[in-house]
């Protein structure tokens, strides 16, 4: 259906430039989550520039949503109609996107409150994949919504299935473990955001496979319906 | 794009493209047929439309009425110009026309900004954005109205332009417009002779309203769907930059769809929503007053020069209106203040709204015009 959607609508000026302008929240996201990960992988310094660098980053994003949704009304006012599912679906994926700009500035922070990189024991690899693993679910999310791209969405889906799972096994293992109290409540944010971000960033693979009213809900059985 | 696509492509554009030069032309058939249908009825028709309107303000007030009944100032201006240009209307007495024609106009915004009324904060911002429009076209007529009755200016002004276009010898002016669209109207006047003469002219002036008021709904339909599309952007872009650029956007929108009801009616719930202020509305509409008259001057197309005169009055009415308003701040602010105040009293009780929209636009005007003809 989206890409149905994003086909007919090819031609409509406005309706281009906003899904361009969702694309780049997304390519902004990428940007802030790679230093936060970097930082706590040990892979960067935590200095004042790269804090600047992703609260500005932030900052920006947050400008590109309140723009989307400031042409969304113009569009819909202007043109409305078949216009209405996409527009609906772009209100609802800015907001995902949005958040996960806010959950990769809370990873810095949760570095800042570290004081630095992990340093977990076996945590440490277990974070180390995920970090990893999540840092490659951006790029699938971005080509699927580009392309519209069933098959894209559907892999992206799974994979951040995937890191949610793996999330929830490292905060089941922080809870019967007796680590220092902040160290535990710092590695369970950690785990929070990350799985947060998968979450998200799955929102917006559901809206290449679902359809408008299941978005944020997966669901196997709606996957090839027409 | 492939070869075939392409073809597509083109195929449909020139095919758009020439269903609207086809309403195109209906329309300036409708304006012709208007003035030679209206003076089938003869000389008497002709006196009584001279002598209703002589009195200038209930004139403005017919304008009012008539714009407001049939929601678009196209409709009466063309109307206007049909009438002038066949000789049945004199100058002096379509100038007040006009003038209610551009307060009448307004209603469509007004009534667009009751799709609010749900919504408290909503329906303040729209219906502000709406009366703006409204309060501003009163105030041009309470200056220019009395100064046009006491001097002329507009219309004297009006005759020197379309002197310079046309030449003075413009009065026996050919336009080839005219002579494309005369088969058409003999054709179609021919289609009421055996007819009595009265019956004639009815059936006439009857086709060449509805002739006029379809033309113009499918020009306005398809101008719409050609150029809103691309006009979104330019609105994103152009909203809220400067007063200069409002105005300029709502003349350029208005002068391509051919019609100022599209234009502001778009801008009420932009404003509802809270997208765009008051005062970046403000010049939009404004601009969408001064597009507007591309309708009556393209209508003139197929009159004379006596046609040509009062569409350019239009124009200068309007020019005048803005230069006279807008500049200035303080006076500025008079519109905006009054559309704010009504905006807030409407807000907090909606029956202010529906007595606003009645006694402005169908109540007043139908009084003034009865208490007339009464006395």
């Amino acid at each position: 259906m989206f890409k149905k959607l994003i086909d007919a609508l090819k031609k409509r000026p406005l309706l281009d430039q906003m899904i361009s302008e969702m694309e780049q929240m997304l390519a902004e996201a990428v940007h802030m989550y790679r230093p936060s990960a970097e930082v706590l992988t040990g892979k960067r310094p935590l200095t004042e520039e790269t804090h600047r660098m992703i609260y500005e980053t932030d900052r920006k994003i947050n400008q590109l949503q309140r723009r989307i949704r400031k042409q969304l009304v113009e569009h819909l006012i202007v043109a409305p109609g078949a216009d209405v599912p996409i527009c609906l679906i772009l209100m609802s994926i800015t907001k995902d996107a949005e958040r996960v700009g806010d959950l990769c500035k809370n990873l810095l922070e949760v570095a800042e409150d570290l004081g630095g990189p992990l340093d977990g024991g076996k945590y440490e690899s277990q974070f180390g994949f995920i970090l990893k693993e999540t840092e490659g679910l951006f790029q699938p999310t971005v080509e699927a919504f580009r392309k519209s791209d069933k098959q894209l969405g559907h892999d992206a889906l799974e994979k951040s299935r995937q890191m949610a799972k793996k999330c929830d096994a490292v905060i089941e293992e922080l809870m019967i473990d007796d680590l220092p109290c902040r160290k535990a409540v710092l590695f369970t944010l950690l785990a929070r955001h990350l799985k947060r971000i998968c979450s998200h960033l799955s929102n917006i693979a559901t809206s290449v496979v679902m359809p408008l009213h299941k978005l944020d809900y997966f669901d196997e059985k709606w996957g090839d319906i027409y | 794009m492939s070869s075939s696509s392409g073809f597509k492509f083109w195929a449909k554009r020139i095919s758009e493209g020439l269903i609207l030069l086809i309403f195109l032309y209906l329309f300036l058939v409708s304006v012709r047929l208007l003035g030679d249908g209206f003076k089938m009825f003869g000389g008497g028709f002709a006196e009584r439309l001279i002598s209703t309107t002589s009195n200038p303000l209930v004139g403005l007030f017919i304008g009012i009425l008539a714009t407001s009944l049939v929601q678009s100032s196209s409709t009466t201006t063309c109307t206007v110009v049909g009438f002038v240009a066949s000789g049945i209307l004199s100058i002096p007495n379509a100038v007040p026309i006009i003038m209610g024609a551009n307060i009448g106009t307004t209603v469509t915004s007004t009534f667009v900004s009751l799709g609010h009324i749900t919504r408290r904060e909503e329906f303040r911002r729209a219906m502000a954005a709406a009366t703006v429009h409204d309060f501003f076209n009163i105030l041009a007529v309470v200056v220019l109205f009395p100064l046009e009755i006491a001097t002329g200016f507009l219309r004297h002004l009006a005759q020197s332009f379309s002197n310079f276009l046309v030449g003075k010898e413009g009065l026996t002016f050919a336009s080839p417009v005219k002579k494309i669209v005369g088969p058409a109207v003999r054709q179609i006047v021919s289609f009421a002779t055996g007819l009595t003469p009265r019956h004639a002219a009815v059936l006439v002036a009857v086709f060449a309203v509805f002739l006029l008021m379809l033309s113009l709904f499918f020009i306005v339909k398809r101008t719409k769907k050609l150029a809103l599309r691309r006009a979104e952007v330019i609105l994103d872009k152009l909203i809220g930059k400067s007063g200069m650029a409002g105005i300029a956007l709502g003349c350029g929108v208005t002068a391509v769809i051919q019609s100022s009801s599209v234009t502001t009616s778009l801008m009420v719930p932009l404003a509802g929503a809270g997208i765009a202020r008051l005062d970046q509305i403000f010049p939009i509409t404004l601009g969408a007053n001064i597009g507007t008259t591309v309708t009556a001057l393209l209508a003139s197309l197929a009159g004379d020069v006596a046609g040509l005169t009062i569409a350019i009055v239009h124009l200068l009415f309007n020019v005048f209106g803005i230069l006279l308003i807008y500049p200035f701040r303080p006076i500025r602010n008079v519109p905006m203040a009054m559309a704010k105040r009504l905006a807030d009293i409407a807000a907090r009780s909606k029956r202010y709204a529906a007595v606003f929209i009645i006694g402005m636009f169908y109540a007043i005007p139908l009084l003034l015009i009865f208490l007339n003809r009464l006395f």
